[in-house]
């Protein structure tokens, strides 16, 4: 319990020692959310979709939960290029209980810093789009939310084992998270052929229904959203444990 | 001139490093196309919601983002390493760079590049022709709009360099210099969506505007004559927009603390 406790408390403490980068992780959470509204003021302006603002509001959701999701690759690539991955895999741990923790700590932390800007841009520009039961989901569907989005962020950092750098892989996460996650572009108004294609694949279920469920916060849509979330983490952490038992046994480290 | 000789070595330099990581190139090239065509995508995922937007076609919208991309492309190909300037400073590499009888920012766009930047160039050239193509545009414009496109490339970097300049003073630990490709989020669409608060920005303080959606309008529009002083305009906007970001770069620079690493 106390390691829990001193690796979330480390992560958390990682991002706020950083607070020359406030400002700017405001700015960029500001930007994204800026262009989605006016974009998809246009769009639903002219468009036969339903016209209401809780699109939008879903859209600024997304957005939210996309720019808390931690990037570990990023990480993952830094421990294997400096080597550094073999001290954490002699920790009496396992390191990627270790790697959620430690993010989850840095993730509540960038929570805390977007979280009111965004409500504050909802509440003020949207009133009324959400409701306390919402503010209640938003909570309490975070942690597995969470989860999800560490296990798929966790199986394309796995290839990093076999390509040592991350920039390739890192461009195919976030092209398939642009169009297949729902942050960008509202899983609802997608083709139907997309959006059933969308539906089968995880990566929706850790990002844009996520905001669905808060918007329309319905039992159904709980279940249809935590179920998915369960079935997919399962999964995906069991092809991430397949490809990283190769990968570590033909990694060779730098020295560190 | 000294610089101008130092191109070669610099690039061939680049293209070594390159080599350590083969198979990240050959994924990042395979992940550029990937994220290209996704891109297209989306675009038509909005078409199918709406027939025009600020009455731009889906053809005419593919020209804009043609357009954006490639003088985003030719940024990323030739000025990106501004990005790094906040590591630079982090581990003291900048001391060494100030060492030397060469121009400091010079010496920091050379000293890497983004290797599968090329593919995006090409990806955004085919674009484009394919537009000109199905829109009748004149070959002349279209080349017209290459050269636009290498000016306006300076706007990314001018942008890119106000933002790295921020690491003199917080000793590399606040980098605005990502915020380059939020702005080029907001490059690929037209500006009059944007409110006018935002549209005054983009066309005066910030001129991403003239990246693309204020010369591909005036040509959508067949107002040739307008479209052919604009670029004009946009290239002279480009050279003093960058020329007064390398004199903010150069100030800062006097501010510069060596972290001693």
């Amino acid at each position: 319990m106390k390691f829990i406790f001193y690796s979330v408390r480390n992560g958390f403490r990682t991002f706020m020692c950083q607070k020359n980068n406030f400002m700017i992780y405001w700015i960029n959470n500001l930007f994204s959310i800026l262009l989605v509204v006016f974009l998809w003021q246009q769009i639903l302006k002219y468009s036969s979709a339903n016209q209401s603002n809780s699109q939008i509001v879903y859209l600024i959701l997304a957005q939210m939960i996309l720019a808390i999701t931690p990037e570990i690759i990023y990480r993952y690539s830094q421990l294997i290029q400096s080597g550094d991955i073999a001290y954490k895999l002699l920790l009496p741990v396992k390191f990627e209980f270790w790697l959620l923790l430690d993010t989850l700590g840095y993730s509540l932390a960038k929570l805390l810093i977007i979280f009111p800007l965004d409500m504050g841009i909802v509440f003020i520009f949207f009133p009324g789009s959400l409701s306390i039961m919402s503010g209640l989901l938003l909570l309490l569907l975070f942690p597995m939310t969470f989860v999800l989005g560490f296990t798929i962020e966790l199986l394309f950092s796995s290839v990093t084992l076999f390509t040592y750098s991350v920039w390739g892989i890192n461009t195919i996460k976030s092209a398939v998270l642009m169009v297949l996650s729902g942050a960008y572009f509202p899983v609802s108004l997608l083709p139907s052929a997309m959006k059933k294609f969308v539906s089968v694949l995880p990566f929706s279920y850790a990002y844009g229904q996520y905001a669905e469920v808060i918007i329309t916060p319905t039992v159904a849509n709980v279940s249809l959203l935590v179920i998915p979330q369960i079935i997919w983490t399962i999964i995906l952490y069991w092809f991430y444990v397949m490809i990283s038992r190769v990968g570590f046994k033909q990694f060779v480290t730098q020295g560190g | 001139m000294k610089e101008l000789k130092l191109i070669i070595p610099f690039f061939k330099y680049n293209f070594k490093r390159l080599q350590i990581y083969d198979k990240d190139f050959y994924l990042g090239i395979v992940g550029l196309i990937i994220e290209n065509i996704l891109n297209l995508l989306m675009l038509f995922f909005i078409y199918t919601l709406i027939p025009s937007l600020d009455g731009f076609t889906f053809n005419e919208m593919l020209l804009l983002y043609g357009v954006a991309s490639l003088s985003f492309a030719i940024w990323r190909c030739l000025f990106i390493n501004t990005l790094n300037v906040g590591s630079m400073v982090r581990y003291g590499r900048l001391d060494t760079f100030l060492l030397r009888p060469i121009n400091v920012l010079y010496q920091v766009m050379m000293d890497g590049f983004d290797d599968d930047a090329w593919g995006d160039l090409v990806f955004a050239l085919l674009v484009i022709g394919y537009t000109a193509v199905t829109q009748s545009i004149n070959i002349v414009w279209v080349i017209l709009l290459i050269i636009l496109s290498i000016f306006t490339s300076l706007i990314f970097a001018g942008i890119s360099i106000v933002g790295s300049s921020l690491s003199f003073i917080t000793q590399g630990i606040a980098d605005f210099s990502q915020i380059v490709y939020n702005f080029f989020q907001f490059a690929k669409y037209p500006i009059n969506i944007f409110g006018g608060g935002m549209k005054f920005v983009f066309t005066f303080v910030i001129p991403i505007g003239w990246v693309a959606a204020i010369p591909v309008k005036l040509l959508i529009n067949h107002n040739i004559r307008s479209f052919a002083f604009m670029l004009i305009v946009a290239c002279g906007i480009s050279v003093i927009f960058f020329w007064i970001t390398t004199k903010i770069w150069n100030f800062m620079l006097t501010k510069y603390v060596s972290t001693g690493s």
